[in-house]
């Protein structure tokens, strides 16, 4: 019986011509993994029956995906009788470029043009003698869905089955030509089938071509080193990746006449002229970056208007010679001025959502007070399960914020834009510019950030992604820049506290990189995919269905505050408020004082603390900072549930430890001053324990989810990484800022580090080259 | 201790029981606690749409 194959790019209809062609009741969609692995079923409705196999979905037949090599080697191995190139009519110019590398085997193709039900509704027509002429072979239009003409498809492929062809490239008229013809010569003479098809692939360097044939290698070399293309090089992928689409271009696409170029000329359309600024080769970075800068002033800054840094205070200054702040005292502090500038709008909606959910603490306080409610349970309910819940709650307005931007960006088409400008940046990192879309959402929260790098295909660069997306600091880590920062600036009387919350920020980015770098060339090796992208027009996303997204983000975000955080934060309380001998250790207004100032020192929580306070030692806050040190252990502790914790561990245990005038709910610089002199911390130590918490473990949120992203086994060195990393980089900022000769001393190991991985690298290239 | 603070223990403690449990029952089914399995259920929603709408003549 002969044997057919179905190949073609994903939603082109494949797997609907396979269920109308055998009578299949297979599935039909584009969720991953719905066509993965090849499935068979025969054609009875002809005079002759024939075996049908559908392939993966597949854009190229280079070696990049398991399904593309699934697909090349069916074709190459089993040696269909045919094969039956689907072709989305609607997309023609993309879906022809699989064909090119098609026609360069030895097989029958015939081509089936799909969905021209949807041509004709558009008004467009494909002339399809025109492209059987130019392509050599049958052409036929189809409508898989209708069942349209799939009798006059399969006649036709089954006539074409019986003849021999030989394999014709697009690249004939390019300057490759003489290559291609030396090499296929060679592999003719080795008696290697479909000659051709191998002969241009090893040209591309493809990977299994090259380790297949690496004697031909040799000759593709030779002939790079007197070879230069003006715009790739010697990159011979890219420039035959260009050639065929200057030929698709050039020869197939006049077949189709589109409504719009009927008796017209052709115009840049809008997306096209917006496309002409946003995408310009030296003005397409730095509009990014502005962007970016503007829609985080938009929604975290405290000074809309940049009033206070040229100096004006809104409202001019009170009795006490102190700037305005509306409705200061209240819950709803700083709603609209505050400390004499302009809030922005993110700062507002969520000092306002701050402000009710004081006020819902407040009448829970009250009503517990009324109900004659115990210390404990007051101090449960209100300092550890409703303050814990709702210093998350708190940055929800700013998250969702962030998060409906992105999305907005992402829905006009924007995004798709930016992702090709940064690819060229990232794949020299080893990184495709997809990564980067989750990376930058990392600055809002690490949960979604996380998710999002299912955008991602290759394995070793989504987990590579996913280990670097908490570097760049969530809106999580705020308290802890803004506290830590302002302590030091006020000790150090230094007036731009904000340069130093934006070094941390670029810390942040910075070791990301060398992270990224480092795996991509030691643990993570591996080469980057392509990066192929269809860029849509321009246009306003629906709101209804950013409405949707965000709800549903939503949704989730409170389900994980209802669940993983209401546990940890319960379970801190408890440590946080029982000693070893179950004694109740009450708040701050009861431990405060002679006797409970000690109590504080005998909790669980401090006990473990102290425990493991001298680990923190080379960090700079660990036993050198006395009896005071394990504070800092404790909140970086805490930390690991919310990092918010952080501050209000901070605030609570400042209180108890002597500090006076100390507002538990509030940004926690007086509290971080008051612990930085108490304890004889240096300015090194402290910087060193912002990068600490901004560099460890992210929250239990960030780790549950990077947990449900990763394969089975891989959290456990995730974690261990991202410990060692903050153990690393604090201890170098505490050294080097302590004493600069350290300076040497890391210089000379990273340097042999640098070395080592160089060695072991090519120790293992050469060790593959002889296998 | 008042009937107040027995209510407010015995649902902490519910509610670190539930929670534990919520986390081991999806542990035992081996189901995701991330957003994959919302995902899936909509995704199948929308096939079960999708076939509906382009029934088989």
């Amino acid at each position: 019986m002969i044997r057919f194959a179905l190949a073609g790019n994903p939603n082109s209809g494949k797997t609907t011509l396979f269920n109308s062609l055998t009578g299949s009741t297979a599935h039909v969609g584009n969720w991953p993994g719905v066509t993965v692995d090849k499935r068979e079923g025969t054609y009875k409705k002809g005079e002759e029956k024939v075996d049908i196999v559908d392939l993966p979905g597949i854009y190229s037949l280079s070696p990049y995906t398991p399904e593309e090599v699934i697909s090349r080697n069916y074709i190459l191995d089993e040696k269909p009788d045919c094969v039956i190139n689907i072709v989305d009519a609607t997309n023609l110019e993309r879906n022809l470029y699989l064909t090119t590398q098609l026609l360069e085997m030895d097989v029958p193709i015939v081509v089936a043009l799909n969905m021209m039900d949807m041509v004709e509704k558009n008004g467009d027509k494909i002339n399809e003698k025109e492209l059987e002429k130019e392509l050599g072979i049958p052409v036929v239009k189809i409508s898989a869905l209708k069942e349209e003409n799939l009798d006059v498809l399969m006649k036709r492929a089954i006539e074409f089955s019986k003849t021999k062809r030989e394999g014709k490239s697009v690249l004939e008229g390019t300057n490759l030509k003489h290559l291609i013809n030396d090499v296929k010569i060679a592999f003719i003479g080795k008696e290697v089938d479909n000659p051709l098809f191998h002969a241009i692939k090893i040209i591309e360097n493809d990977e299994i071509e090259t380790k297949n044939h690496p004697d031909l290698v040799k000759i593709v070399d030779d002939f790079k080193k007197s070879f230069k293309d003006d715009t790739f090089g010697d990159d011979f992928e890219a420039f035959v990746a260009d050639a065929r689409y200057k030929y698709i271009t050039e020869h197939y696409s006049k077949s189709l006449v589109r409504k719009q170029n009927k008796g017209e000329s052709k115009r840049l359309t809008l997306s096209d002229r917006i496309d002409r600024v946003l995408t310009n080769k030296w003005a397409g970075i730095p509009i990014f970056i502005v962007i970016l800068i503007l829609l985080f002033h938009l929604i975290f800054s405290e000074d809309f208007l940049l009033l206070n840094t040229f100096g004006v205070n809104v409202g001019g200054l009170n009795a006490e010679g102190e700037p305005l702040t509306l409705f200061a005292g209240t819950s709803f502090e700083g709603l609209f001025v505050n400390g004499g500038a302009i809030s922005s709008p993110g700062f507002m909606i969520t000092t306002a959502f701050q402000g009710f959910l004081d006020w819902i603490n407040g009448l829970i306080g009250t009503g517990l007070e009324a109900a004659h409610a115990a210390g404990w349970a007051q101090s449960f309910i209100c300092d550890g399960v409703i303050g814990g819940l709702f210093a998350i709650f708190g940055f929800l307005p700013q998250i969702l914020l962030l998060f409906l931007a992105f999305s907005f960006l992402e829905d006009t088409g924007y995004m798709a834009r930016v992702a090709f400008i940064l690819d060229r940046i990232f794949r020299r990192l080893g990184i495709s510019g997809r990564a980067f879309m989750p990376m930058i959402m990392g600055f809002g929260c690490s949960v979604p950030a996380i998710i999002n790098t299912r955008t991602l295909t290759e394995e070793k660069e989504r987990i590579s992604t996913i280990r670097v997306i908490p570097f760049f600091s969530c809106g999580a880590k705020l308290p802890i820049l803004t506290a830590v920062a302002g302590g030091l600036a006020i000790i150090l009387n230094f007036p731009y506290p904000d340069l130093i919350t934006v070094s941390m920020y670029l810390l942040g980015m910075v070791v990301a990189i060398i992270c990224l770098v480092l795996m991509r060339n030691t643990t993570m090796r591996g080469d980057v995919a392509p990066f192929i992208m269809e860029l849509p027009a321009y246009h306003m996303p629906q709101f209804k269905s950013l409405m949707i997204h965000l709800w549903d983000k939503t949704k989730h975000f409170v389900k994980k505050a209802f669940t993983i955080i209401l546990f940890s934060t319960i379970i801190i309380w408890l440590l946080q408020h029982l000693t070893w001998d179950w004694r109740f250790v009450g708040d701050w207004e009861e431990s405060a004082g002679e006797a409970g100032d000690t109590l504080i020192g005998q909790t669980i929580l401090s006990s473990i603390g102290k425990f493991v306070q001298p680990i923190f030692t080379p960090l700079g806050f660990g036993s050198q900072l006395g009896s005071m040190g394990w504070v800092f252990a404790v909140a970086a502790v805490t930390g690991l549930v919310a990092k918010e914790n952080c501050i209000t561990t901070i605030s609570v245990l400042a209180l108890s430890l002597g500090a006076t005038g100390i507002d538990v709910n509030g940004d926690g610089i007086d509290a971080m001053q008051f612990l930085i002199q108490s304890s004889g911390m240096d300015v090194a130590a402290g910087i060193s324990f912002i990068a600490f918490n901004m560099l460890t473990i992210p929250c239990f949120a960030a780790v549950a989810t990077a947990k449900g992203e990763l394969k089975k086994g891989t959290l456990k060195w995730t974690l261990l990484f991202w410990i060692a990393t903050s153990y690393i980089v604090s201890s170098l900022i505490y050294t080097v800022g302590t004493w600069w000769w350290t300076t040497f001393i890391w210089i000379a190991v990273i340097a042999l580090a640098i070395v080592a991985i160089y060695l072991i690298n090519k120790y293992r290239d050469m060790k593959v080259l002889k296998v | 201790m008042n009937a107040i603070d027995i209510v407010i223990l015995i649902i902490a403690i519910l509610i670190v029981l539930g929670i534990l449990s919520y986390f081991i029952y999806k542990k035992v089914k081996k189901e995701s606690l991330s957003e994959c399995c919302e995902c899936q259920k909509k995704g199948g929603k929308l096939l079960k749409a999708y076939n509906k709408k382009y029934k088989k003549r």
